[in-house]
């Protein structure tokens, strides 16, 4: 175990010096400023729009993680031969795989921490320069009871204050784990475990299709099974539809209907059930969120049985 | 002394099955195509042996070190490692392997690469922490433990490569082309080495396409050629029988004694003060020397050339060529 922890450890420094995760980084503070500009234009819907493009964020960008870094690490191993010294010393393949997965889940967790301090940031600046506490911030009342404003350093310094403040609030409101009682970014610790569960089983898929294919394919197959199992039960509704209105007899459809009847049935079970890890409307709607514990054992076992796969898979492989 | 390295009818041909996207295509192969590297060998290293598996380039040195290191599983065939099956984890602990051109993390600093490494030894810190400093002094390393791999040159990364195959103290080290790539006073170096690990009881088995760098250190070597054994044993017995010709050089020569010699010689060469006379049978050369020895010229030199290992090994390999061309030329007739 301590051979798999060494391999792990290392993958993730090998990723935190990763250029590309801080390009994503960016671009997840990028979206979120955005989603706030976005928010602004609809006038009684800001903090819905907010919420749902923030979490969705947090959400995307963990994905591309998953398929550009952790591919990408996985494949360079393989591809400039390092795996050669690593497979020779006393590590069984199962090891070094596993190794990389906790690693590479290792790095999305904290990216996904890291992510959601930044939403929590951007949701407590949002309440912080709100109109009213904008006033209240850079205006003083004189002896006769006129508005006075304190002038255009007051009003830059309220805003970085309200920065400052932010960024403080929002590690806290997450690190402390106070979610929960924090109206405003409620639920928000919640979705992001949740999130890191749904990464779990995507990661392993990365794994999996990069034990036996090239970095472009495996990625393109990886980011298929997420948008597939995002429409997992679409998927398996639109084929019973289907199915029903051919009278449930498969005579009644044509040949082209009884492929895609196939097609979306044998997707929708082989492909994980991503949805049940989806909370993005109750995190807009700053509804309660309650996750049945069967639906983290689901994410869990389905990943345990994806990396078994890929074990067996990598098994078997002559190192090019 | 016992066998360590036991390998038994190993064989490896190489199916393309591919499933992937190349020259920006998606291409999907089964088994159309196969390429066998390595038809059955059968070797045997003893322990404390220096070995060379030497060949030309797709001669099937690296497909045999791959298979012994479990990174390929062969057709068919086997070998054992100190007794052991390949891939045992409890063999592998005292092995050590450095492959060809390898790629380091290379933004870990040569210590921690060997930290790293050594904890996939399963070593404990302390021991860690002495023995990194001292395999990088032994490599020639000691002033760049702390820089970070990508700044080393291509030799430094091979003497890393060697560093991280002695990490555990090894009974069995297993290099791949450990010369390539270096200049000749590097080669000097990894020869040192070698010699110095046979010194300290270890068994090297090592590829090589560099011949006189095996000639000088081997012990035992085998040649490859398209994947199948065409020479094995001892170096002296491979190539001491086999004096090419004798050369006689003398100068200062009085009466007809230059006609003589150039009458025997298979070839004679004049230098501005010497002359060179080369006989394919010794009695010939020796006849010549008793001559001069009369004193009639001055003797500089008497040597019986044998051939070198690159002579033996382009001339087995052109025997191959000749038999299979006949082969061919026959199998074509028919």
């Amino acid at each position: 175990m301590i051979r798999v922890y060494a391999i792990a450890i290392n993958t993730f420094k090998e990723a935190v010096r990763n250029r590309v995760l801080y390009v994503l980084l960016f671009f997840s503070v990028l979206i979120m400023l955005g989603a706030w500009v976005a928010s602004t234009l609809s006038i009684d819907q800001e903090s819905v729009i907010l919420r749902n493009l923030g979490v969705g964020a947090i959400n995307i960008i963990s994905l591309l993680i998953a398929v550009f870094v952790g591919i990408g690490l996985v494949y360079n191993d393989l591809d400039k031969k390092t795996i050669y010294t690593i497979i020779s010393k006393p590590i069984s393949r199962w090891q070094f795989l596993l190794g990389k997965y906790l690693g590479l889940l290792l790095t999305i967790s904290v990216n996904v921490l890291v992510m959601t301090c930044i939403f929590a940031a951007v949701l407590n600046f949002r309440e912080f320069v709100s109109d009213d506490n904008l006033i209240k911030g850079i205006t003083t009342t004189d002896a006769s009871g006129g508005v006075i404003y304190k002038g255009i350093f007051a009003h830059v310094l309220y805003y970085v204050a309200s920065l400052f403040k932010a960024i403080i609030f929002g590690v806290w409101h997450i690190l402390s784990l106070g979610y929960d009682g924090v109206a405003i970014t409620k639920g928000l610790f919640t979705t992001s475990m949740l999130t890191i569960v749904e990464m779990s089983i995507i990661t392993a898929f990365g794994v999996l299709f990069s034990s036996f294919s090239t970095p472009i394919l495996s990625a393109f197959l990886t980011v298929i099974v997420f948008v597939i199992g995002r429409l997992d039960v679409s998927l398996y509704l639109f084929a019973q539809q289907m199915f029903e209105q051919a009278g449930r007899d498969m005579n009644n459809l044509s040949g082209g209907k009884q492929v895609a009847y196939y097609f979306a049935t044998g997707a929708a079970y082989i492909c994980p059930n991503l949805e049940v890890f989806n909370y993005r409307k109750n995190i807009a709607e700053m509804m309660d969120i309650s996750v049945p514990p069967i639906d983290i054992a689901y994410g869990l076992l389905y990943a345990t049985f994806v990396m078994v796969v890929a074990v067996m898979i990598f098994n078997r492989r002559n190192f090019k | 002394m016992a066998a360590v390295i036991e390998i038994n009818g190993l064989s490896k041909t190489y199916v393309q099955d591919f499933i992937g996207v190349e020259h920006g295509r998606l291409k999907i192969r089964f088994k159309n195509r196969s390429r066998t590297a390595l038809r059955p060998l059968d070797l045997t290293v003893q322990e404390g042996e220096i070995f060379g598996l030497l060949g030309p380039n797709g001669a099937g040195k690296t497909t045999t070190i791959k298979i012994l290191m479990g990174l390929h599983f062969p057709t068919s065939g086997g070998a054992r490692i100190m007794g052991k099956p390949l891939g045992d984890n409890s063999v592998k602990a005292k092995i050590g392997f450095m492959p060809e051109n390898a790629h380091f993390y290379d933004y870990l600093t040569g210590f921690e690469f060997l930290d790293y490494y050594g904890q996939l030894y399963g070593m404990p810190k302390e021991v860690r922490r002495k023995r990194i400093p001292e395999l990088l002094e032994k490599v020639g390393l000691g002033h760049a433990g702390e820089l970070p791999l990508r700044g080393y040159s291509k030799g430094m990364q091979q003497r890393v490569g060697l560093a991280q195959s002695l990490l555990n103290d090894p009974k069995i080290v297993f290099l791949d082309e450990p010369q390539s790539g270096l200049d000749p006073f590097g080669r000097k170096e990894v020869r040192d080495l070698i010699l110095s690990l046979r010194d300290a009881g270890k068994t090297v088995f090592f590829s090589s396409h560099i011949l006189q760098d095996a000639e000088l250190i081997c012990d035992r070597v085998a040649i490859l050629h398209k994947g199948q054994r065409i020479a094995l044993g001892p170096l002296s017995e491979m190539l001491s029988a086999k004096v090419k010709e004798y050369e006689v050089a003398f100068s200062d020569a009085e009466g007809n004694l230059l006609e003589h010699a150039q009458q025997k010689a298979k070839r004679f060469v004049q230098r501005p003060n010497e002359y060179l006379a080369m006989f394919e049978r010794e009695e010939d050369a020796r006849a010549l020397v008793q001559e001069i020895l009369g004193g009639r010229a001055k003797l500089n030199s008497f040597i019986a050339r044998k051939e070198t290992l690159e002579e033996y090994f382009i001339r087995e390999i052109e025997t191959k060529q000749r038999e299979e061309n006949a082969a061919a030329v026959a199998g074509g007739a028919a």
